[in-house]
């Protein structure tokens, strides 16, 4: 084989491989974004039954302590936002609102007796912290693989092909300030 | 964002340490395997030709003429198929077998519910499917998985584990399984313990005979060993010294040189080095499950406490076989065998993840009867005193005063030798002085005090410490040889140097004694 023939098979081998590592990349993109968007759905399936148990907690503590009234107010606000809101970072944001309004009402709660001790509101109450503690874990699952994915568009080789394709890094879904809110004892 | 990008960053690169240890392991092992295998399938192929040669006269004839290829063809295949054998009995049988033997019930629906919630909570934060859950009727707690894949894993705890833990530590408990699940560490495990047997195939064949002896009286199965492994080791001196005196180039010696490695790698060295692979590879993956919960809970502190109380049931109540033993989180027995990291160095590894926890926050003050008492672990206004763990063993100073005891004893001996010798002037030679059997005393003696350093106690120091001696001396021999010191003749035997020299070699071999007698008896902290 002559010198000129080695070494066009050479760069052809060359270009073969690089297109064959590109194609791994593009398709690790693919994958990576897809996983984080089902993350986000197994978040908005959490959010969602937090939603739909607001409107009843609402009504029990209502029949009890109707004086509430602006605390239970900030309540369904807060929810109607989080209903309305797009976009990760503006429901993130209004999920905390959410929660801090929930935490303000629960601890306006302490002080009726016959509501705390009352069933329903005490299943409400087992329910939404149980709720509460899986929206922790399915926004922790979320950020793991919203990481593993902006560490792909800003790692050197994968960079170049985010930029070619248009891959750009995603919001993380902000907690509350301190972490220890969340498991906060409802 | 949770915490800052330092911290995880930590985490996630212990991870990947750990991953990359775990391939270099699994490359190593498939590295060692290869000769034994041929080795292995070699000897059976031979065998298969043999015999069939035997009952079959016409086959004899063309036997004789099949071309290398039908050898190399023939050798493959039987090795393959012998691998084949071993992959499907481990993968279906061993571990399947599991669950069963320990008797585990499925969880029934209205039974813990709190563990229910901690399972589904968790499997959303690692996006895990649900393992199916069961639970053993044991009072020591404890917990494993089993599955090959995700999907299809099932999950024990044992009634235990449910009493002694609080909500947190449960959790993380049940996080480090799932991260067992998620890893896909029982299916390499198992892959493991597939490469281990074929390893270890050959010398297990060899060596039944000898463990059917152990079984039937210790001290025998002792003597046989020491009398086989004489053998080999005279053996081994034999076609080293025809080394030493014959040309390397000579085709024949090479061969020879050639099949006893082999056969020593075969029978001795490669299922050791399997052994050793394996428990690197289980504690890898343990220390990886640990960061992965970590991960996962974000409360290193509960797994840690968990794991001390864990681990004060070591040796107690759980009796599982050697497959079972493996899969727990932490050893049910109190010398592990199969790879569990010391739970010490775990909680350690613990300690200094995410924000950290002070190791101190961990006392658990156990009762005369195995009650388990937390002290209260949040009040930093008042610290628990601390209870003094087990100190480690200063492995450094068993040996030096192995060492120095094995010298003292090699020292009287040597004086009293040659007063003998000046007493029976006249009787020629150096009265043996540095022959091999020499190193046997001193060897013992060094291999005691080492043992007694480390902490053993009573008759079982004799008999290890006589086994070692032995062992001292073959290896003295085999130093003798390949140092050629044998073939010294007389005449410069009463040289200084050749003196010197010989001394060295004991010492060294007492050094050995004392080293193996501190490392072989050590405790297993934890």
């Amino acid at each position: 084989m002559t010198l000129v023939n080695l070494f066009l098979v050479a760069m052809m081998a060359m270009v073969f491989l690089l297109g064959l590592l590109v194609l791994v990349i593009y398709n690790g993109f693919v994958r990576s974004r897809l996983r984080c968007k089902e993350a986000w759905s197994g978040i908005e399936v959490q959010l969602k039954r937090r939603a739909d148990l607001v409107p009843n907690l609402v009504d029990t503590v209502k029949g009890y302590a109707s004086h509430e009234r602006q605390t239970l107010e900030n309540v369904t606000r807060a929810r109607a936002v989080l209903q309305s809101a797009q976009g990760t970072s503006e429901i993130a944001g209004a999920n905390n609102q959410l929660t801090q309004a929930l935490g303000r009402l629960f601890a306006v709660v302490e002080k009726y007796p016959e509501l705390k001790a009352s069933e329903n509101f005490l299943s409400l109450q087992v329910d939404l912290s149980d709720i509460e503690e899986k929206i922790a874990y399915a926004r922790q699952f979320y950020n793991r693989n919203v990481l593993d994915y902006n560490s792909r568009t800003r790692v050197m080789p994968q960079a170049l092909i985010a930029g070619l394709c248009n891959f750009k890094p995603m919001d993380f879904f902000q907690g509350p300030e301190t972490p220890e809110e969340v498991r906060v004892k409802f | 964002m949770e915490g800052s990008l330092i911290e995880p960053q930590l985490v996630y690169d212990r991870i990947d340490e750990n991953r990359r240890k775990t391939i270099l392991l699994l490359c190593l092992f498939s590295l060692f395997l290869l000769p034994v295998l041929l080795y292995f399938s070699h000897y059976v192929w031979a065998v298969l030709l043999m015999v069939t040669a035997m009952r079959i006269p016409a086959f004899m004839e063309a036997a004789a003429g099949f071309p290398p290829s039908v050898h190399i063809y023939g050798t493959l295949v039987v090795g393959a198929g012998f691998a084949i054998l071993v992959t499907f009995w481990e993968f279906h049988f061993a571990e399947a077998l599991a669950v069963r033997l320990t008797r585990a019930l499925p969880l029934a629906p209205e039974e813990a519910g709190g563990l229910r919630k901690i399972v589904e909570n968790l499997c959303i934060g690692s996006g895990l499917p649900q393992p199916s859950l069961y639970v053993m009727e044991a009072e020591a707690p404890n917990a494993f998985t089993v599955g090959l894949s995700p999907t299809g894993a099932k999950l024990v705890v044992t009634r235990g584990l449910l009493e002694a833990l609080d909500r947190r530590e449960l959790e993380g408990v049940i996080a480090h399984e799932l991260s067992h699940i998620g890893n896909y560490d029982i299916r390499l495990n198992t892959i493991a313990a597939v490469m281990e047997s074929l390893l270890s195939f050959p010398s297990r064949v060899f060596l039944a005979p000898f463990s059917f002896l152990f079984g039937f009286n210790r001290a025998l199965g002792v003597l046989a060993l020491i009398w086989a492994g004489g053998i080999l080791l005279v053996l081994v001196s034999a076609i080293v010294s025809m080394v030493a005196t014959f040309s390397l180039r000579d085709p024949l010696v090479l061969l020879l040189l050639g099949c006893a490695g082999l056969v020593f790698y075969a029978l001795a060295l490669g299922p050791l080095s399997g052994r050793i692979i394996r428990l690197a590879i289980s504690r890898q993956r343990e220390f990886l499950a640990d960061a992965d919960a970590y991960l996962l809970t974000r409360n290193p502190e509960a797994l840690a406490r968990a794991l001390k109380k864990i681990s004060q049931w070591a040796g107690q109540e759980l009796k599982a076989s050697r497959a079972m033993a493996r899969l727990f989180i932490v050893s049910p027995w109190e010398k592990d065998l199969v790879g569990h990291p010391p739970v010490e160095e775990r909680i350690a590894a613990l300690a200094n993840m995410g924000g950290g926890f002070s190791p101190s926050v961990l006392e658990v003050v156990p009762n005369e009867d195995h009650e388990v008492v937390p002290s209260p672990s949040h009040s930093d206004e008042d610290p628990a005193p601390v209870v003094a763990a087990k100190e480690r063993i200063p492995m450094g100073r068993a040996i030096i005063s192995g060492t120095l005891a094995g010298t003292i004893a090699l020292l009287v001996l040597i004086v009293a030798m040659t007063l003998l010798a000046a007493l029976f002037a006249g009787t020629g030679g150096q009265a043996g002085t540095f022959s091999v059997g020499f190193t046997f005393i001193p060897g013992v003696v060094a291999a005691g005090v080492a043992a007694h350093k480390t902490g053993v106690r009573g008759g079982k120091i004799l008999g290890f410490a006589i086994v070692l001696g032995w062992l001292t001396c073959m290896v003295h021999s085999w130093l003798v040889h390949a140092l050629g010191s044998i073939f010294v003749p007389d005449a410069e035997k009463a040289s200084l140097t050749y003196q010197i020299r010989a001394y060295f070699e004991s010492l060294l071999a007492v050094v050995l004694a004392a080293a193996a007698g501190a490392f072989l008896s050590r405790p297993k902290v934890g």
